[in-house]
């Protein structure tokens, strides 16, 4: 009962705010309505009083619209529906329909009046403020209204997809069945006010399978569940559209639709008994194109929000990079009158107590603000799983992707970085890495493959661990083709771990045929480049016959970096730490020039190319004499080389700021950062020194 | 002459006035009266000096006059682009424009200072010798760049400004901070020493 009681009592504090809003008011209009979509959902689906508080729903987007009319007499009626709504979950069981009744006639046509209305308005050819477009029908909502609806329909559909995939394992969960029905229940109520005909049709059509499937008279498996995946595909791809073309007017419609509504319909008519034929291959995922940079995003994120009931707000990356750049200023301002010394002078411990405090207040107050731009990586996993499941299907393996830590928060620009890596090593797992459940079966394993994905922080790092059950990497044909192929001698003795890293080599594929799925000769080495890009390692573990883990470890951020700062001259540049392997003073003697030109340097049975970073940079009033000055052994793009510097100033953790477009293309520098003094350093690009020195001294 | 920028973003006086720091060197008196002359017209010009010659910009495009500070070189980049500046937590890239105008260098003084200028997104410090003041300039005051033949480049020049005792050239910033220029930097064909 005490579900119904807090139902009530929001209904009944949702009543009270209705009578006290400002129709003028729309972002208040907005919240209310918000508060009355969380409210619904507490409700059961396709129930009568579900079904008023959408009318009511309705009525209050009908408020916020510029276009509305009569604002008080629409928010009357979605008062009196919601006391209906109220004496409805008081009364329980001997219940009264009437009341409801009443209501839903009473907005029906309040919301008709509203239509007749605004249709009206749209004849008379003076328009006032709103943008109305030439087109009519869809493009006359404002672009805030769209925007609403793309993003809410997004995080609907998230969380359908994920309640879908959950029901694989299990379809008669009412409890998932529940969420997909609301989702599509949702977009197919908001479609239908924004005169989004075929998002509406669609939706219709998915609700009514999800709706049997509710009612027993379907299983959401094999066939049903492709059907309301691709639905929820078609329906997500249409939505997104409106964002693109936003203001055109045009609604493309995508090419599978007709045909997936035809397939809804018919599943509709014969009911769950009918043989599955064949299934048309799910469609690839259409273009992504859609501009996405102020628009809300597709928050797969932010779907963990709906759960949590935590309320949040949407704010630009913009405005979030702007604030973490205050407060990193705020930073070196409070560190620069720490170190004043006239304060210090004037000693008191008063003071400088009040100064620690304040110090301590600002370094929480950035350790926040950077937690501001991590999300979960529970939308990612999700992709994973829906990946797992359509390339089981295509490869006719069966196998299933075990999460876990989906809750470990990363670097929002991190997450999408990662999900290249991700694909790429999920397919190969599946495709290489897996077996056929014959071969399994004979192996005496279980005939479903298992994938692990897990996450976890360690060190400060998040760590992605990726593990299969399947057949393990083949070491002497990796090591075959890769003395085919010329990358290694034949008589060189590798150890595993050399052997198993060769896959990381630019076009090495160990497929034996080439399948739709991978194998096209590009593979780990891409996923190697574009961890390295995120500033992380790849680390492999493998076992013939048992499976293969790889362990991704990552920085929290691609925000922060850990950099040794080092001087040369009167310049000081930083180096991320973890491309420097150690440093050192050469020995005297252990220094070579080769042909008159390339210096190399000697470190135990090591020779090293040495460049100087004064030359490379210009510098002057550096340190000439290689012995007076450090080597500094860094690591980029695969090379090694010793850096030579004048002298290491120290390690810290500084906030890398991009140096804009027109530093874009200098080579050597990756960026910038704000040192503790105030003053900006460079950042500099292992991979691009090395290169730009290779090339400089071939060509001098 | 009415040039309004893009984005048309209106200059307050009151923003600009307080986003004047100062810093290392104090800034000249003058240049913060300038700044509270700043009117909401777009006629006003911002007059800066480089060599003994007035230069103006239009005031839209000026979001604001710090005083000299430290500058970061960026290696390999052509000689007129000084480095960049921290400014309140942004990079920002800094031009000489003494070198930019292939004038010789010149001793630093109180009253070098550097103006922000910004078109549409991208921002760029310009260290000049001197601001002086805010000047309206109409249309009627405004002529076309005289040709001075092949030895004088006009290519960075809007026009020539005259009012009743200086002659004024004003300064075509899209074309200073043109992309041809700038590609030049990604070139890295720059002399080693």
């Amino acid at each position: 009962m005490a579900k119904s009681e807090t139902l009530y009592d929001g209904l009944e504090d949702f009543k009270a705010r209705i009578l006290a809003v400002d129709p003028a008011d729309v972002s208040q209009v907005t919240v209310l309505r918000e508060r009355l979509g969380t409210l619904t959902q507490s409700l059961e689906p396709s129930s009568q009083p579900a079904h008023v508080l959408d009318l009511a729903a309705q009525a209050l987007q009908a408020v916020a619209q510029p276009a509305c009319c009569d604002p008080s007499y629409l928010l009357a009626a979605v008062a009196s529906a919601a006391t209906a709504a109220s004496q409805n979950v008081d009364e329980g069981a001997n219940q009264d329909p009437s009341a409801l009744e009443h209501a839903i006639e009473v907005l029906g046509r309040a919301l008709q009046d509203q239509e007749a209305d605004l249709s009206r308005d749209a004849q008379v050819p003076e328009t006032t403020d709103a943008p109305v477009d030439a087109s009519p029908g869809e493009s006359q909502w404002a672009p805030e209204l769209i925007a609403e609806f793309v993003a809410e329909s997004c995080e609907r559909l998230g969380e359908a997809e994920a309640a879908l995939l959950a029901l694989e394992a299990n379809p008669d969960d009412v409890e998932q069945i529940n969420t997909v029905l609301r989702a599509f229940h949702t977009i197919k109520g908001a479609a239908g006010f924004l005169g989004l005909d075929h998002i509406q049709k669609l939706s219709h059509l998915a609700e009514n399978l999800l709706a049997r499937a509710r009612d027993g008279q379907v299983r959401l498996a094999g066939r049903h569940a492709d059907l309301a995946l691709r639905s929820g595909d078609c329906l997500k791809e249409m939505i997104e559209g409106l964002l693109a073309d936003a203001g055109a007017g045009s609604s493309d419609v995508p090419g599978d639709m007709q045909e997936l509504l035809g397939s809804l319909a018919e599943a509709d008519e014969i009911g769950g008994d009918a043989q599955s034929d064949q299934i048309p291959a799910i469609p690839a995922c259409p273009s992504d194109n859609v501009a996405q940079d102020t628009g809300p995003e597709c928050p797969d994120s932010a779907s963990s929000r709906a759960r949590t009931n935590e309320s949040t707000v949407r704010v630009g990356t913009r405005r979030l990079d702007d604030l973490i750049d205050m407060v990193g200023e705020l930073v070196i301002a409070q560190s620069i009158i720490a170190q004043d010394l006239d304060i210090s002078q004037v000693g008191g411990t008063r003071l400088s107590r009040s100064i620690s405090r304040a110090g301590k207040i600002v370094r929480d107050l950035q350790q926040q603000t950077m937690g501001l731009r991590m999300v979960p990586l529970k939308g990612t996993f999700q992709k994973m799983t829906r990946l797992v499941r359509d390339l089981a299907r295509k490869s006719g393996k069966p196998v299933q992707l075990v999460t876990a830590g989906e809750e470990t928060e990363i670097d929002r620009k991190m997450v999408e970085a990662l999900n290249d890596p991700l694909v790429h090593m999920i397919r190969n797992a599946v495709d290489h890495g897996i077996e056929s459940a014959q071969q399994r079966a004979r192996a005496g394993k279980d005939r479903t493959g298992t994938i692990h994905l897990r996450a976890y922080h360690s060190t400060g790092n998040v760590v992605i661990e990726l593990q299969d059950d399947g057949c393990g990497l083949d070491r002497d044909r990796i090591v075959g083709k890769a003395v085919k192929r010329g990358l290694v001698d034949a008589d060189n003795e590798l150890s595993d771990a050399e052997a198993y890293s060769l896959i990381f080599h630019p076009g090495l594929s160990t497929a034996d045929k080439l399948t739709e799925v991978s194998g096209r000769g590009v593979g780990m080495d891409v996923v190697k480049r574009n961890i390295d890009q995120l500033r992380g390692h790849v680390e492999l573990n493998t076992a013939r016959g048992q499976g293969t883990t790889f362990t991704l470890r990552l920085p929290l951020t691609m925000a922060i970096v850990e950099a040794m700062l080092v001087r040369v001259g009167r310049e000081r540049y930083m180096l991320p730490t973890n491309s420097i392997l150690r440093s050192f003073r050469p020995e005297p003697g252990s220094l070579f020039t080769v042909t008159g030109r390339g210096e190399m340097v000697r470190l135990r049975d090591q020779l090293l190319p040495v460049f100087r970073l004064h030359r490379l940079f210009d510098v002057a009033g550096a340190l000439i004499n290689p012995e007076e000055s450090l080597m500094v052994v860094i690591e980029g793009r695969g090379r090694q080389c010793a850096l030579m510097v004048d002298e290491l100033l120290g390690q810290q953790q500084v906030v890398i700021k991009s140096l804009g477009d027109m530093f874009s293309a200098v080579r050597g520098i990756s960026g910038g950062a704000i040192l503790p003094d105030g003053q900006v350093g460079m950042i500099l690009d292992t991979g691009g020194i090395i290169e730009l020195s290779r090339e400089i001294s071939e060509a001098a | 002459m009415r040039r309004v920028p893009k984005d048309g973003r209106p200059v307050n006086r009151r923003d600009l006035a307080t986003t004047v720091r100062t810093k290392e060197w104090a800034m000249s008196q003058q240049a913060q009266t300038v700044m509270e002359n700043v009117g909401q017209q777009t006629g006003k010009h911002l007059i800066f000096s480089l060599g003994g010659q007035d230069y103006g910009l239009g005031i839209l495009q000026v979001r604001e006059i710090i005083g000299m500070m430290g500058i970061t070189s960026v290696p390999r980049t052509p000689e007129f682009i000084q480095g960049v500046i921290n400014l309140r937590g942004k990079v920002v890239p800094v031009m000489d424009l003494r070198s930019k105008f292939g004038m010789p260098a010149q001793e630093l003084t109180d009253e070098t200072c550097i103006v922000v200028a910004c078109l549409g997104e991208v921002e760029m410090g310009l260290i000049v010798d001197r601001v002086s003041e805010v000047l309206d300039i109409s249309d009627e005051q405004i002529e076309e760049t005289p040709s001075f033949g092949a030895g004088v480049n006009t290519e960075f020049i809007l026009g020539v400004g005259k009012t009743d005792e200086k002659v004024i050239v004003l300064l075509d910033l899209s074309k200073i901070l043109s992309d041809g220029e700038m590609k030049s930097l990604s070139d890295g064909d720059h002399q080693q020493a």
